[in-house]
């Protein structure tokens, strides 16, 4: 039977399931418990864990604001120092960016992403669990700084020059900037497992035009994380090299420029503000159809305004510096795409208004319910302040101003938070055995929407009043006193909303399954009844609202008569089908619980506090010790063609071992390229744009630049690198047999790829440049910093793939290691070589015009 | 095998003639940016004619933009076979020009500028 001509009657396996399936799955797929819950990877377990944290961490920042609040309370107030207030703006605002909204949206897209795909987990699970000790290991660091007076000051932008170290002596920034990077590593990692899961592990059936809103919002959010992250990954490590080593990228006395900070951090923050409320928008667009008890009113109107929404995020980035001076005609660019993205963003918004219309009086006014009117309400004021502050004039006048402050609360706790609140009512009864309770739960809405609304909304006026952002007290005579007593009020009333939340969770949520598997009657499929290995078996998907489209689709579920009700490996797995019609195409053998993630995230944390405090030498030893636990972890990944094909209902018999462009590895191998290539791309625009700032440094520089026969050797180099890398592919010897020339070849690939980055840096290094002489020579060894990470990486896996080698795990079958080798070795030579164009061609052509 | 990373691949060939109205813009925006950037850097008499240079670069988006709104599904059809078009191909064409609508508004807008500001 070909799974294209099933019907919803047709059943992949029909008939009852032989006794000992369902025990035997459940074997295989527990969580550990106890002193070992650590190495749990299952996505319910990481997810929860996720989640959590990302809710302590709103609460610790959201203290962090009431103490704020209080200081402003009352003129001239004395409760906090000034030293301490500006410590606790930066930490409060990096807190809920970094620490709070984008891991939360990634929490729910770990726990409910493989739901509502009916997958048994994501296709990564040990990256995500990584990825969240990462980052509550390195969250919990970050935060703790403001307890020992070594938090950063700069706010949660960090501009220089006030974050150089003549004006932020000390850790303190420091700990901003490697804390920070490291938490885009692990934010990262979440984006690869997302797009990856949602492109490759859809059930059968489910084609994009299928996908639930959530998906495609979660496609989209990984999808700018990918692009708008690598900015600020740059921006981070150039400051941290200024600082450490005075590279001078932002000191104008040597050709640098401190609005080049401000390009990068706002070409990654202001999309970040989209990377928040498109998943959010997602969960909305999931809860307005079950409670509206309707279909959702313009899926593909909604599909296109989450990709608009993502493209035109990152042509606002300007938007930011509009009081910087920059021309008029280059500000009216950006002031046009601010308006552009509201286009999309209104769609989303009558989507939802017209669903809820044409529900016809069956719209329950449930906790959930509540929570998105509330966010409607209170977003739609945001997104009007937005289109007050895309226009230029207005914007000079309410730059840095209380008015500020109003419109961004507006637009992220509408956007973000409300819908946040909205999930935990509307989810928990998936992962608790009790629901939250409905009456508590009105308190909370009430209490937070009243005190959002009383807390900021007077804060539009202290801005045109003149009140500017930041400040730590102000005089009375200013009449700023009133609206901020009522702001602190409304701020107070949003804890007590928050507090009852809490008192909630204690009495009410306990992880584990409830007797109602779909308690709201939604139509998607996380609601479909399951267990520790997710659902009994894979549905096959013919709407986008199976469950209301087929009534007896849970039943058959529950009894094993869809596809892989059973552990045909007798490990952990699922079904990749294909990105677009999903079509069944292998079965994926995924790992179980392990410490080797928890220790690679512990010394990888440590690596990152220990430079922080200069502690070089150890911060090595726990690099290598972070190496260590990742190659342990990886070493098993690569199974090999094993027990398949395997046949999982209709007839279908699929491997459980592809290679190429197939496999899942590849495909996160080609983001993590696409994530390399954004970094570079941000470095070559950084370059450009200091060359515009300063062309006289150039000019000297030219005069500096290596014989032409340097950048030959480099390029020769980099090719020997990748035709050695290819022919150790093309000499894999048969399974059971060994080809020697296999191991050299890689080698001899390795070699080559590192002595290229070491020609190139040593060129110019004979010429007598130095990185810290200027920004010029600053930036020709960035790109050799930018190379050298890569070759570093390269290395570590060809000593890798050969110890494979030696140890009967790679053949022209089993070969997806060297395969995603050699991408990023193609990778690298490509960009070392645009990178040697750019620097030993630009000065030449340029010549003329400096 | 072969087949099933044919199929895999053509994915990303058909995600990029989706994003094809939105990666122009981006294209578009890319440039004018970076000239307006470029010309005021250094200002000279001769940046007022970057005015003309986005004009036309506009002007042809635009049109490119109709011809591929016009062709969508014709596009769509050359790049994926028979068998999959019965499925999601309504669905993607739409994406494509819904998507290239958009764009041409975001595109006419950041060109438009031109006519009420000067360069520098």
């Amino acid at each position: 039977m070909n799974e294209n001509s099933l019907t919803a009657r047709q059943l992949p396996n029909p008939g009852p399931r032989p006794d000992g399936e369902r025990e035997e799955l459940q074997r295989i797929w527990k969580t550990p418990t106890g002193w070992r819950l650590p190495t749990a990877v299952n996505n319910t377990v990481v997810g929860l864990l996720y989640i959590g944290a990302a809710f302590t961490f709103f609460v610790l920042a959201g203290i962090v604001a009431l103490i704020m609040r209080t200081q402003l309370a009352i003129p001239e107030n004395t409760l906090v120092s000034q030293d301490l207030y500006n410590q606790m703006f930066t930490v409060h605002g990096t807190t809920m960016m970094f620490l709070f909204a984008v891991p939360a949206v990634e929490a729910l897209g770990v726990l409910l992403l493989p739901q509502m795909l009916a997958a048994r987990d994501l296709p990564f699970p040990r990256l995500s669990a990584f990825a969240v000790w990462a980052y509550i290991i390195g969250g919990t660091v970050f935060f703790s700084t403001i307890l020992y007076d070594l938090a950063p000051k700069g706010g949660w932008f960090m501009y220089p020059p006030m974050t150089l170290p003549e004006f932020s002596p000390g850790v303190n920034a420091d700990f901003w900037l490697l804390g920070i990077g490291f938490i885009e590593i692990s934010a990262i990692a979440g984006a690869i497992e997302i797009l990856v899961g949602t492109l490759r592990t859809r059930p059968p059936g489910m084609s994009l035009d299928k996908l639930p809103i959530f998906g495609w919002a979660m496609l989209i959010f990984a999808g700018m994380i990918v692009i708008a992250f690598p900015a600020v990954i740059l921006a981070t490590m150039l400051l941290e090299i200024e600082r450490a080593f005075g590279w001078p990228f932002f000191t104008a006395a040597a050709g640098g420029d401190p609005l080049l900070w401000q390009h990068l951090f706002w070409f990654f923050g202001h999309p970040e503000v989209y990377i928040i409320f498109l998943p959010a928008a997602g969960l909305v667009s999931m809860i307005i159809p079950t409670v509206a008890g309707t279909p959702l009113v313009g899926y593909r109107l909604i599909v296109i305004a989450l990709i608009a929404t993502g493209f035109f995020s990152f042509g606002l980035w300007v938007h930011h510096m509009f009081a910087t001076g920059i021309p008029s005609l280059s500000l009216a660019f950006f002031s046009a795409a601010s308006m552009a993205v509201a286009v999309p963003s209104g769609i989303q918004v009558f989507s939802w208004i017209a669903t809820i219309a044409v529900s016809k009086k069956k719209f329950r006014l449930t906790v959930p319910a509540l929570f998105v009117l509330g966010m409607l309400v209170i977003f739609i004021i945001g997104g009007l302040t937005g289109v007050m502050v895309a226009m230029v004039p207005f914007d000079l006048q309410a730059h840095d101003s209380y008015f500020i402050v109003a419109h961004l609360h507006y637009v992220l706790v509408g956007g973000m938070v409300f819908p946040l609140f909205a999930t935990f009512y509307y989810w928990a009864p998936m992962v608790s055995r009790t629901a939250l309770s409905e009456r508590l739960g009105k308190w909370c809405f009430w209490l937070m929407f009243s005190g959002f609304n009383i807390a900021f909304f007077p804060m539009h006026f202290t801005g045109l009043l003149g009140m500017p952002r930041r400040v730590w007290t102000y005089p009375a005579d200013l009449g700023w006193g009133p609206l901020n007593l009522i702001s602190t009020l409304g701020a107070y009333l949003i804890a007590f909303g928050v507090l009852i939340f809490i008192v909630d969770l204690l009495r009410n949520f306990r992880v584990g399954k409830g007797q109602n598997d779909n308690p709201w009657q939604a139509g998607t499929l996380e609601w479909l009844p399951g267990d520790v290995y997710s659902t009994r078996s894979i549905p096959h998907v013919t709407s986008r609202e199976p469950l209301w489209d087929q009534p007896e689709l849970a039943a058959e579920v529950e009894a094993g008569n869809h596809y892989l009700p059973n552990a045909p490996t007798g490990s952990r797995e699922t079904i990749v089908t294909s990105a677009i019609e999903a079509r069944p195409q292998y079965v994926i053998q995924m790992p179980g619980p392990s410490w080797t993630h928890v220790i690679a995230a512990i010394f990888t944390a440590a690596c990152f506090l220990l430079l922080t405090i200069k502690l070089v030498i150890p911060a090595l030893l726990c690099a290598v010790t972070a190496i260590a636990a990742c190659l342990v972890w990886v070493w098993e990944l690569d199974k090999g063609p094993g027990e398949g094909p395997v046949d999982i209902g209709a007839g279908l018999k699929l491997p459980v071992y592809v290679t190429g462009s197939s496999g899942h590895g590849w495909w996160a191998m080609v983001i993590i390229m696409l994530v390399a290539g954004s970094i570079y791309l941000a470095y070559l625009f950084s370059y450009l744009y200091l060359w515009t700032v300063s062309p006289e440094v150039w000019q000297a520089g030219k005069a500096l630049l290596p014989a032409l026969s340097w950048p030959l050797v480099s390029a020769m180099f980099f090719m020997v690198a990748m035709l050695a890398i290819y022919f150790a592919k093309r000499s894999l010897a048969q399974p059971g047999q060994k080809n020697l020339s296999t191991p050299v070849l890689i080698f001899l690939a390795a070699v080559f790829a590192a002595a290229a980055v070491v020609v190139e840096i040593m060129s110019h290094w004979q010429q007598g440049l130095q990185p810290s002489q200027s920004s010029y020579a600053a930036m020709v060894y960035m790109a050799g910093i930018l190379n050298g990470e890569l070759v570093f990486t390269i290395v570590i896996m060809a000593l890798f793939v050969i110890a494979r080698h030696f140890a009967g795990k790679l053949d022209r079958i089993r070969c997806q290691t060297l395969e995603n080798t050699c991408l990023l070795l193609y990778y690298t030579g490509a960009q070392a070589i645009v990178g040697l164009i750019v620097i030993h061609g630009f000065p030449h052509v340029m010549g003329s015009a400096m | 095998m072969k087949q099933i990373n044919q199929t895999n691949r053509r994915f990303f060939r058909v995600t990029v003639c989706c994003l094809a109205a939105l990666l122009l813009w981006s294209t578009h925006f890319g440039f004018v940016y970076g000239l307006s950037h470029f010309a005021c850097a250094a200002p000279t008499p001769e940046s007022d004619n970057i005015r003309w240079l986005i004009a036309i670069v506009s002007l042809v988006c635009l049109m490119a933009l109709v011809i591929y709104t016009w062709q969508a599904e014709n596009i769509m059809r050359l790049i994926r076979p028979a068998s999959d078009q019965a499925g999601t191909n309504g669905f993607l064409v739409d994406v494509m020009r819904l998507l290239a609508v958009l764009a041409f508004f975001a595109i006419s807008w950041a060109g438009a500028s031109i006519f009420f500001l000067a360069p520098c």
